[in-house]
């Protein structure tokens, strides 16, 4: 399965590549290719131009701002992410789940940008971006925008990023010491698309939840934030009585599509189990929800 | 990497391919693995799913692992190379390749070069546990990977990167 026919405009600033973008119709814009390159191999995507903004210095940097929000270029790779040596004090979080991204080889190459701009719903990047309430950032000829995660997926594969709009960074906000994470996915092998996974971004007032985020992602066409669940769970502390909760708001199989992956019930079983180990593993992850 | 602003189908590009330097004239479309392949006559690196999912293709850039056949060649223009055919010379082969021989952890050969060059790319220590989550990203169809997982092992430990660390299973 080889790439058919194309050429490469190799950009080394931002303004170079959406220049190439707005010029050339059909421009795909390549960074790792990690997500691209299959797509282009199997011929479901044949751009006649493509991109490539792997090697734009400014794409590439990691920063923690003043306020204590980190920044991380689009062209960031995850394997650099991984190796970032701030990240387990900035965004424990994402220190936990990038290890889980694909391959180590996937992760030599594959970046950041990419994942979030390919919108794979299995995808751990854009449930990531939506647990943490980040921000996207993107220019285009038209000026920069700045989209709110919640409001970036569009769909199977889709983001609301235009044509000839670049992602350039995503911003996300600071972790305090009341911030308490938790993570789990399922997948055949370690390293596979997740089937299902959940991601919960919980902050405590020293003796309960004030405030939740939970998502869940592979098992609709874009990561869920579950805001019916995290009404539900403010003001608990108990693992028991967070399971329960989950177990009844989640207990609707009717909802999910059937597939390949599974029936509308496998989905739903592993919905709730997934999205309880991971509330679980918030409430428990730094001993207790007093810490 | 040199710039362009035209579009271009075809581009001069150098690659230190196991410390020959090879001055190539690549279709944008090529990737590493076919540019190794046919190119450079170096065949050691398999093609096996051609969508990142098997590992045959692996190899060291700037010495981490990565999938040749999910990186065109122009992306790793100026880079240094290494395939499973720089890490021998004639008969004397690399301790990894001894270790594979001990634990004989190849039967057909196919998923051999991968799983050495992924092996080789590890630099930081790792438990059991780690380096059979690691080797989930290699496919091999005959050995059912105990002889491989024992041969990583033996290597990995003989450098100071295996530890018996926690056994509690991560999922």
């Amino acid at each position: 399965m080889k790439a058919g026919v194309f050429s490469v405009v190799r950009a080394q600033s931002v303004d170079a590549a959406v220049d190439a973008l707005e010029t050339h119709a059909e421009a795909k814009v390549i960074a790792g290719g990690q997500s691209l390159l299959p797509l282009m191999a199997m011929r479901l995507a044949q751009p006649p131009v493509v991109v490539d903004v792997a090697h734009i210095e400014a794409l590439r940097r990691i920063t923690v701002n003043d306020d204590g929000s980190t920044t991380i270029g689009a062209s960031v790779t995850q394997s650099a992410l991984e190796a970032w040596d701030q990240l387990p004090t900035a965004q424990p979080l994402v220190a936990a789940v990038v290890p889980h991204i694909a391959h180590a080889a996937i992760r030599a190459r594959g970046t950041v940008g990419g994942s979030l701009a390919h919108a794979d719903p299995a995808a751990e990047w854009p449930a990531l971006a939506l647990t943490l309430d980040a921000t996207i950032v993107a220019v285009s000829a038209s000026g920069e925008r700045r989209i709110p995660a919640a409001e970036f997926f569009d769909g199977f594969f889709t983001t609301v990023l235009d044509e000839a709009e670049l992602l350039v960074a995503v911003e996300l906000p600071p972790v305090t010491p009341q911030h308490h994470f938790g993570f789990f996915e399922i997948a055949r092998r370690h390293g596979d698309f997740a089937q299902a996974g959940a991601m919960a971004a919980l902050t405590t007032d020293g003796s309960a939840i004030a405030e939740a985020r939970v998502v869940l992602f592979g098992v609709r066409d874009r990561p869920e934030l579950l805001d019916h669940i995290a009404e539900r769970i403010v003001g608990q502390r108990d693992v028991e009585d967070v399971a329960t909760l989950v177990a009844e708001s989640l207990a609707d199989s009717a909802t999910y599509a059937s597939d390949t992956i599974g029936s509308a019930a496998f989905k739903a079983h592993l919905a709730r189990n997934v999205t309880i180990r991971a509330l679980t593993e918030a409430l428990t992850s730094k001993g207790s929800i007093d810490a | 990497m040199p710039e362009n602003t035209e579009p271009v189908a075809r581009l001069d590009i150098e690659l230190d391919v196991n410390g020959h330097i090879c001055d190539l004239e690549v279709a944008a479309r090529w990737t590493l693995a076919d540019v190794l392949r046919s190119q450079l006559q170096l065949t050691g690196t398999h093609l096996g799913c051609e969508q990142g999912g098997c590992g045959a293709c692996s190899v060291l850039v700037d010495g981490q692992t990565i999938r040749s056949c999910l990186t065109f060649a122009w992306q790793v223009d100026g880079a240094r190379i290494t395939t499973i055919e720089g890490i021998s010379d004639g008969d004397d082969l690399h301790e990894l390749q001894w270790a594979f021989l001990r634990h004989r952890a190849f039967q057909c050969g196919f998923c051999t070069p991968g799983m050495i060059m992924s092996i080789l790319g590890i630099t930081e220590p790792m438990t059991m546990i780690e380096l059979r989550a690691f080797i989930s990203g290699q496919v091999c169809r005959c050995t059912g990977y105990e002889p491989i997982i024992d041969a990583a092992a033996e290597y990995l430990g003989s450098i100071g990167l295996f530890h018996d660390g926690d056994r509690v299973a991560t999922t």
